[in-house]
């Protein structure tokens, strides 16, 4: 099992971006890809947005699916009450990739 | 009087300490979920915004001597109001309701669901978790004079754009808005709007 620590990884405590929720993505990626787990630590952080966990959690589970609960755990995201709300609701997105798709939309259409 | 604008692509986000992102850009930002099959127009403003916020992480670091600026976001009260009653009303409804928002009330239906309650409590976080990087500046209500905008208003155009023109106008603080409307002069406008683009 390996550790990564996603303050660390990203350099900052605020997981604030969909960059920073990507490099946890491929950095997860690059330690399975290895043949060992992940445990992906939040406890260092201070700021998550639904924008990082859809980048991160949201492309990991799109990527592995029903494996995703045997190759990856989490810990320290109880650490604020909305982060795992955060992390179910990218996860929920990927299940219904049509209300992704109804968000995306309707933010696209401001743009018009 | 001139037009000074600026396309976003290439655009480095360090030439300035402050930007005013317009309310659709900060929704973009904050609540696009990343969906890279569509061919979507806010992808340069989400961009932007990331590349304002990963700066940051070079604070302390020896590539902090060549970053010009630490930017942050300027929010005042008008701007955090619009972010709010936008993503609500046109996009969580929206897409709550899917294609029948006609049929109900915003404050009688939608207000009353947990749909609304959780949204809007996402939303909340979000905006919270950009604390560190917002430049939170008063709105100037009294200095703008408000009664000089309204007699300009007209079929063409809204209060909030004249609102952030003359609000904005002679700080420096450059716009980052995808909005045809906001063919203003000597005000510094970052964007890919096609039209605006056209001006220069």
């Amino acid at each position: 099992m390996t550790t990564i620590n996603i303050a660390q990884l990203i350099g900052t405590p605020n997981a604030i971006i969909q960059k920073f929720g990507l490099q946890v993505f491929e950095e997860t990626k690059n330690v399975i890809a290895k043949g060992d787990n992940v445990e992906l630590y939040f406890g260092d952080l201070s700021n998550t947005t639904t924008g990082f966990f859809h980048a991160s959690i949201g492309n990991l589970f799109k990527n592995y699916g029903n494996r995703f609960n045997t190759l990856i755990t989490v810990s320290g995201i109880e650490k604020k009450e909305d982060w795992k709300e955060k992390f179910e609701e990218a996860i929920n997105l990927v299940e219904n990739p049509k209300q992704a798709t109804e968000i995306d939309s309707a933010i696209s259409k401001l743009f018009e | 009087m001139a037009y000074l604008i600026s396309p976003i692509n290439g655009y480095l986000p360090d030439s300035n300490p402050l930007y005013f992102f317009d309310a659709n850009a900060w929704i973009a930002a904050l609540k696009s979920t990343g969906n890279i099959n569509l061919d979507f127009h806010e992808k340069p403003y989400v961009d932007f915004f990331e590349a304002i916020v990963a700066l940051h992480t070079h604070k302390g670091t020896p590539y902090q001597k060549k970053i010009k600026n630490f930017p942050k976001f300027v929010m005042c009260s008008l701007l955090l109001s619009e972010i709010i009653n936008a993503y609500m009303r046109q996009v969580a409804m929206k897409v709550y309701y899917k294609n029948n928002q006609a049929k109900y009330s915003f404050k009688q239906d939608y207000r009353k669901t947990a749909d609304y309650s959780a949204k809007l409590k996402s939303l909340i976080s979000d905006l919270m978790a950009f604390r560190d990087y917002i430049e939170v500046l008063d709105d100037d209500f009294k200095k703008v004079d408000p009664f000089s905008i309204i007699h300009l208003l007209n079929a063409d155009n809204d209060f909030n754009d004249f609102y952030y023109f003359y609000y904005l106008h002679g700080k420096g603080i450059p716009i980052v808005s995808h909005d045809s409307d906001f063919a203003f002069q000597d005000l510094p406008i970052i964007t890919n709007q096609k039209n605006l683009l056209g001006l220069i």
